[in-house]
């Protein structure tokens, strides 16, 4: 049964001319990527299909800061076989990546789909720990925080790239999910990134989500192991004001109070592995 | 809308409506071992190479293959006859109803040509998203480990190829 709603498919070559096509569309036209998410989700009102293939955003490549600039039609896939991706973030990326859906689903979906279309994510959780920025186009070029584009309501846009800044000295990341099955949607997830100099924190980042959401900073777990050393104490306070602040739901899956409590353990097993990678030489 | 792409090394065009997927496509022009199983991307029926990589076919448009290679378990036989892997999974008992059969096949051929000599661990985690309700996955284990035993020995890749720099 195909989408008979959709009657025309259209293949750009360039941003600009994908971004006027959604825009002169109004809702009745949507970005394509992988496509993994639209076809089974595709909005009532879509008649048109942007197909993002021929406009040249799939590439990872170095930015002018060290950081670097995931062209948004990157698939899961090329970024886990990317080194540099892999490795980003103590090895956070590559650690969340073999873990996103099936092999089937990262030889298909694209980063950039993924953003925009913000759902059951694994992935985000680890970008906003990691202080990912997001590329948009709407007819100018303009960069903002992963977390405000999340945020904010977005007008017609092309997401172009997401962005990792260059990596800090004496930071470690790592990420953690709970899932039934290996290819499941997780119960709860997480990633944490600590930033260490001489000796104390001096930056944390401490973002839980779950199935549902895309996940969130919680800055009462961050707040408990800025200015001090990160010791198993402080990993121990940090989980503790995770379980009291994460905020999850419960459903059929789990309960409120089982996905609380996972929140402590996903903040405590991320600190204390963060722990081992600073030991190891951080990023 | 037409599209054109390569099926199974055959330059393909086809006049689809444009909201078509890849599974339908693939199924219109004959090639049925492309299965519609759940048709959301959660049982791997459907899974076909796309450029060399196992997709799941019902969550692509078939726009999306334009200029690309598609290859399907149709593409894995020859006229000497099947393919090592059908073979291997065939005499390890790995087919029952068969219905999961292809689409596991073709995501064994993505594994095959990136690993060539996988773990237990390795096999299962590139099949995660294929599912089978008669074997219960081990025969069909057995089946891909003989199988890159068998392709190992004759110095065959999975194209069928000499294995090598070339």
């Amino acid at each position: 049964m195909p989408l008979t709603q959709i009657e025309q498919y259209h293949r750009p070559t360039d941003v600009d001319a994908a971004w006027h096509l959604v825009r002169d569309g109004g809702g009745a036209a949507v970005l394509l990527g992988g496509g993994t998410d639209l076809v089974v989700r595709c909005p009532p009102a879509v008649t048109a299909l942007v197909d993002l293939s021929e406009v040249g955003l799939r590439y990872v490549e170095h930015s002018d800061d060290g950081g670097l600039r995931l062209g948004a039609m990157s698939t899961f896939t090329d970024l886990l076989e990317h080194p540099e991706v892999a490795a980003y973030g103590t090895g956070a990326v590559g650690e969340m990546l073999a873990q996103v859906g099936s092999v089937l689903h990262r030889n298909s979906a694209t980063i950039g789909g993924h953003v925009v279309r913000s759902r059951l994510s694994d992935v985000l959780p680890v970008l906003l720990a990691l202080d990912a920025t997001v590329a948009v186009y709407t007819g100018e070029h303009a960069e903002l925080p992963l977390a405000n584009y999340l945020e904010g309501e977005q007008g017609p846009h092309v997401v172009t790239e997401v962005r990792l800044p260059p990596p800090i000295p004496g930071a470690a990341a790592a990420f953690v999910r709970f899932t039934r099955t290996t290819f499941d949607h997780s119960i709860v997830n997480g990633c944490c990134r600590v930033d260490v100099a001489e000796g104390a924190v001096v930056a944390a980042r401490v973002v839980v989500g779950e199935s549902s959401t895309v996940g969130r900073r919680l800055s009462a777990a961050e707040d408990a192991l800025v200015g001090a050393p990160l010791t198993s104490e402080a990993v121990a306070a940090a989980a503790d004001a995770a379980r009291r602040t994460a905020d999850l739901h419960g459903d059929w899956i789990a309960s409120a109070a089982y996905r609380q409590h996972l929140a402590g353990v996903t903040v405590e097993r991320c600190l204390t592995t963060v722990i081992d990678r600073l030991q190891g030489g951080g990023a | 809308m037409r599209v054109s792409f390569t099926l199974n090394g055959t330059v393909t065009q086809a006049e689809v409506p444009p909201g078509t997927t890849l599974m339908e496509l693939l199924r219109g022009l004959g090639a049925v071992s492309v299965k519609d199983g759940c048709a959301r991307g959660d049982c791997g029926s459907c899974a076909v190479l796309l450029d060399g990589r196992a997709v799941t076919a019902c969550l692509l448009f078939a726009g999306q293959v334009e200029g690309r290679q598609v290859r399907t378990a149709e593409g894995l036989a020859d006229e000497v006859g099947l393919h090592p892997l059908q073979q291997a999974v065939l005499d390890a008992g790995g087919v029952q109803c068969g219905f999961c059969t292809p689409g596991i096949l073709m995501a064994a051929v993505d594994l095959l040509d990136r690993i060539p000599d996988p773990t237990e661990a390795q096999i299962r985690e590139g099949l995660a998203g294929n599912l089978c309700r008669c074997t219960g996955y081990v025969k069909i284990v057995d089946g891909i480990r003989d199988a890159a035993a068998m392709l190992a020995a004759t110095g065959r890749t999975t194209d069928g190829e000499e294995a090598g720099d070339g």
